[in-house]
């Protein structure tokens, strides 16, 4: 990979959704602008929303009450983030958040690519409110990774060649750890079961099943 | 297996990307965020074929968010490919124009803000009613492309020349599966006589099949970032499977000089072949950002991938084939139609691949092969793994199920008597097995060693006891098929830097498309230059850093870019061996280089990697590009030389250039399949119990990914055969499973009941890198063929026409077709 030092900036300003294809939705969109122009400022206030968090992390703030901030509790780190009342979790890791490793396939609960956790549940983060998440524990990709030191799922991922386009691979570490933290010795048919709601258009099954199977011999 | 003792290649390696793909880290197109990035969105076009009266972007223009508005009257037009944007939108949902907005929220609002008066055109969307006379014609100049088929090598590319005319089928009758008494065709293939191989036969066999088209779907949807600067300069940060045919491609379509354009893309979501070079959603982005200078982003749907995407080809193919008593194929005749959609001619190419596949796998004595392609009202169907073999893998196992019937030998016999066996060990251009109009000798070819192997692999023997029992509702039946793909092209450069600091830097041009070939040509790179693995590093991912390639498609990457690095490898090794004799004396040949380092056969004296890269910056001249010697000067690509910037005088710096001298024939991977599959014959659900698909792909040159390939190709096959579709309302033309769950790409539940078993030969090709091959493709059409034999091999029924569903198996079972 090469690095690029123009690529990206970790905080952009604007809400996104997608999936606008079809006309029954019109009027949900129209219906949106008017919040969303006032939020596309909203995030300039990141900052302070978190620096209030290091000092009283449980009480809502004056930021919360005035300012359609959310506060959320993102990889064990409280997050303030000025949220739509339609956003979709999904939207607001990657968009808000910049934690891109949760994708979108679908934007309609088909895929599994957006597979994070919220308090330990496997959920498709396209189709979730974030709204709901509050006071929930959300987990992604990026927060598994401890000292430096990878999940034993990322690692058996990559000792498996888990992953081969790996726009799925996500979604599938996150339906595994949900899987081996209720049953740390599945059988085959357990990991398929698990895996089932998250699609690899690679066909890299049999390489995903195996990544589960081994790290749960490692966990 | 091969002779030679490798170090790196055919060993498992931790892959260079394996990481970033684990933690989140790995950016794909739609993951680079920019601080004043607009969104893109588009107007559409609510019929499958209509002409653009007026557009009215007044009111959206009103809208504050609205930054940006281009029509199709702002892009360049293209002939047959997919234009940005068309005033003559020939498919549903395809774009006419496009908005830059704050965000998708004001894009998707102004989008509803612009008003199109349309004019609606007849359209079609089966490509045998295109042919019918009378029946309205897809394009407004036409309903066939003619010209040259361009073949596998231009896969993303189009045709080789670009040509439409009308053709209908005035005369025939169009009542059966296909046309009797057809018209013209635009692709005739021959050789031998065929009407004699015919009375050679004892017996002979014919049907038609259909092997229908479908969206190539993959994980990641087309989502494109661009920033046109207000200096002219160009970036772009795209999900492609290339590098070098994308970047010329996208510089192409907005008019600017490659060297203007620099393009981002470090992973890719999936392609199978539908990125493999620029497409539309790269460029409606970039001219939006061409009006104001800002970043615009566009992020893919997974609807747009049903109509803006595209896809495989349909392929009706109507196949005769007369075999002898010992079941080798005396006379092969096919006719058929393929389609191109609205908005390419590679159904040409859709044609000569498919018949290229089955000549490969089935060496007929005498051929006959026509074929014409049309246009639908429908995406594009080009290119998708394997496009036209992995169809023709599908449509002729059956029949060729039903030569081995007739002639009373076992279906796997006959496909081995007749599969593409080389004779000697060595390449013989005359005796080797041939392919195409032409009859160019394969370099290698053992797809009768691959179905033995497969065979062994799931006891054949006993899948072939089974056959036809039945277990409480389900029948058991075994299936075999072949399929093969053009896997190794020359006329392609390589990149190898040796730093000071002892890395060996290959600055190759594939894109990361999720095989891990890129990966694969440092590790041949390594092998060449017999340096330690931890001292390479293979850079990817943006284009002022990668030598000229061929696209990421036709499984053709471990060849054809691992020969160029080999060969610029080989470059680096006379290098270093002369730097050496320069600094230590002696002369160049008593020089090895082996294990990082330089040294004297007989003294050794050495340098380290590090020693000689410094020699080399201390001489220059030729040794770090400082001086270009005329070989590389006449040949190779300027944009390789513009790759080497960074490290020109700094390192040694040494090239590589694939020329006709490097190959002698047609380059062929062979994948031969054996399934087992149970039909519940009060459900008609089809399961996949076993299957063993082994490739010929040459050396293995990284185990892993080869599995892995082998895999993911049988497991796409497997829902070829079994579930995916596109479905066109013939009425509209709108699309009608634009959504997973009714398109159906196999889930994890779907493929197979017990894993997948995989293998390979492993028997070297004398011009491959190492000796190796390509491997993607064939497994997928090897999957999918030996799944419908094995079905057919079950209840007894041929099938025509795919996904073979629950309710095609019913009907079968409930008109008293099957035999249960």
């Amino acid at each position: 990979m090469s690095s690029d030092g123009t690529e990206a900036d970790s905080e952009p300003p604007a809400p996104e959704d997608g999936g606008f294809d079809s006309p029954s939705r019109r009027e949900v969109i129209k219906g949106a602008i008017g919040g969303t122009l006032i939020a596309a400022n909203a995030y300039l206030f990141q900052n302070i929303g978190e620096a209030s968090a290091d000092t009283d992390p449980e009480a809502p703030g004056v930021r919360e009450r005035v300012s359609n901030q959310l506060k959320l509790d993102v990889n064990g780190r409280t997050r303030f983030v000025s949220v739509e009342d339609q956003e979709r979790l999904a939207e607001t890791l990657r968009y808000k958040l910049g934690l891109t490793g949760t994708k979108f396939g679908c934007d309609r609960a088909m895929c599994g690519a957006c597979t994070v956790q919220v308090d330990g549940e496997p959920i498709y983060s396209c189709s979730y409110f974030t709204r709901d998440a509050v006071g929930q524990e959300i987990t992604t990709v990026e927060g598994l990774e401890e000292n430096g030191e990878l999940h034993p799922l990322q690692e058996s991922f990559i000792e498996n060649l888990g992953g081969q386009c790996a726009y799925c691979t996500p979604g599938m570490i996150m339906s595994g750890k949900s899987l081996l933290e209720e049953n740390s010795d599945p059988s085959r048919e357990e990991v398929k079961e698990a895996l089932s709601g998250n699609l690899c258009r690679c066909g890299n099954y049999e390489r995903e099943i195996e990544s589960v199977l081994s790290a749960a011999e490692n966990l | 297996m091969s002779n030679h003792d490798f170090q790196y290649v055919g060993q498992d390696f931790e892959v260079p990307d394996g990481r970033a793909k684990v933690t989140g880290e790995a950016k794909y197109a739609d993951d680079y965020l920019f601080d004043n990035a607009l969104q893109a969105k588009t107007v559409k076009s609510p019929y499958a074929h209509a002409r653009v009266r007026s557009i009215d972007t007044s009111a959206a223009e009103q809208l504050s968010s609205v930054k940006a508005i281009i029509t199709h009257e702002d892009v360049p037009d293209s002939p047959i490919g997919q234009p940005i944007l068309d005033g003559e939108p020939k498919t549903f949902g395809y774009p006419v124009a496009a908005v830059a907005a704050d965000d998708e929220y004001a894009a998707a609002a102004a989008v509803e803000a612009i008003d199109v008066e349309w004019e609606v055109l007849d359209h079609v969307v089966d490509p045998v009613e295109a042919l019918k006379p009378g029946a309205p014609n897809p394009r407004s100049n036409g309903n066939v492309p003619t010209g040259e088929a361009a073949g596998e090598s231009a896969e993303g590319q189009g045709g080789g020349t670009a040509a439409i005319d009308t053709v209908k089928w005035t005369d025939a009758d169009f009542s059966g599966r296909y046309p009797e008494n057809p018209g013209e065709y635009t692709l005739k293939w021959s050789w031998g006589d065929v009407s004699q191989g015919f009375d050679r036969a004892d017996h002979i066999v014919e049907d038609v099949v259909t092997a229908q088209p479908i969206p190539t779907n993959p994980m990641e949807p087309r989502s494109t970032g661009a920033h046109w600067q207000s200096n002219g300069k160009v970036k772009a940060w795209v999900s492609s499977q290339s590098m070098s045919l994308t970047h010329t491609g996208l510089a192409g379509m907005l008019g600017v000089s490659p060297q203007n354009l620099t393009l981002i893309n470090n992973f890719t979501g999936g392609g199978f072949g539908s990125k493999g070079t620029s497409y539309p959603q790269m460029g409606v982005p970039a001219y939006l950002s061409k009006q104001i200078n800002r970043p615009v982003k566009i992020r893919g749907t997974r609807k747009e991938e049903f109509h803006w995407g595209n896809g495989r080809s349909t392929l009706v193919s109507k196949i005769r084939i007369g075999v002898d008593d010992d079941g080798r194929i005396t006379a092969l005749d096919i006719e058929s139609i393929a389609d191109s959609g609205a908005y390419s001619n590679s159904a040409m190419s859709t044609l000569s691949s498919a018949y290229n596949c089955i000549l490969q796998c089935y060496q007929p004595e005498t051929a006959r092969l026509r074929g014409i392609g049309v246009f639908t009202n429908t995406p594009k169907r080009w290119p998708m793994r394997g496009p036209g073999q992995n169809q023709a893998g599908l449509v002729i196992s059956q029949v060729a199920d039903m030569a081995a019937e007739a002639a009373g030998v076992d279906p796997l016999d006959l496909k081995i008597t007749n599969a593409a066996q080389q004779e000697t060990d060595e390449f013989d251009p005359e005796t080797a097995p041939k392919t195409g109009n032409e009859r160019a000798p394969l370099t290698s070819a053992h797809l009768g060693t691959a179905y033995e192997q497969a065979a062994e692999a799931v006891n054949y023997d006993e899948l072939r006891q089974r056959s036809g029992t039945r277990e409480g509702s389900k029948v058991y039946g075994v299936g075999t098929a072949s399929a093969s793909h053009q896997s190794g092209y020359i006329g392609f450069d390589g990149l190898v830097a040796v730093h000071t600091d002892g890395t060996v830097e290959v600055r190759q041009g594939a894109g990361n498309l999720g095989t891990e070939s890129f990966a694969a040509v440092a590790r041949m790179v390594a092998e060449t230059l017999d340096v330690p693995w931890e001292q390479v590093e293979v850079s990817w991912g943006r284009s002022d850093k990668s030598s000229f390639t061929l696209g990421q498609f036709s499984s053709n990457t471990t060849f054809t870019e691992g020969l160029a690095n080999v060969k610029a490898a080989e470059t680096a090794a006379q290098y270093l061996r002369e730097l050496a004799a320069e600094e230590l004396g002696g002369t160049a040949e008593a020089y090895d280089v082996s294990g990082g380092m330089v040294s004297h056969g007989e003294s050794g004296e050495s340098l380290t990697l590090a020693e000689a890269a410094q020699v080399a910056v201390d001489t220059g001249g030729k040794y770090t590009a400082e001086e270009i010697p005329d070989f590389y000067q006449e040949n190779l690509v300027p944009l390789t030389i513009a790759a080497a910037q960074g490290v020109m005088g700094n390192s040694l710096v040494a090239f590589g250039k694939t020329t006709g001298e490097d190959l002698g024939g047609f380059v062929t991977s062979f994948a031969g399949a054996i399934a087992e599959v149970s039909v519940d014959v009060e459900t008609g659900k089809v399961r996949v119990e076993e299957m063993a698909n082994w490739n010929d792909s040459g050396t293995i040159v990284h185990p892993d990914s080869y599995h892995a390939q082998i895999e993911g190709g049988a497991i796409q096959g497997i829902g070829y055969a079994l579930s995916e579709h596109y479905l066109h309302d013939e009425d509209t033309g709108i699309p009608l499973n634009t959504d997973l769950y009714k398109n159906k790409p196999p889930s994890i539940q779907d493929y197979s009941e017990t894993p997948l078993q995989t293998g390979g030969v492993g028997e070297p090709d004398p011009f491959g890198p190492h000796g190796a091959k390509g491997v993607g493709e064939p497994p997928y059409g090897a999957a999918a063929g030996a799944v419908a034999s094995a079905v057919r091999d079950a209840i007894g029924v041929t099938f025509h026409e795919f996904p073979i569903s629950p309710s095609k198996v019913l009907e079968k079972i409930d008109s008293g077709e099957a035999d249960i």
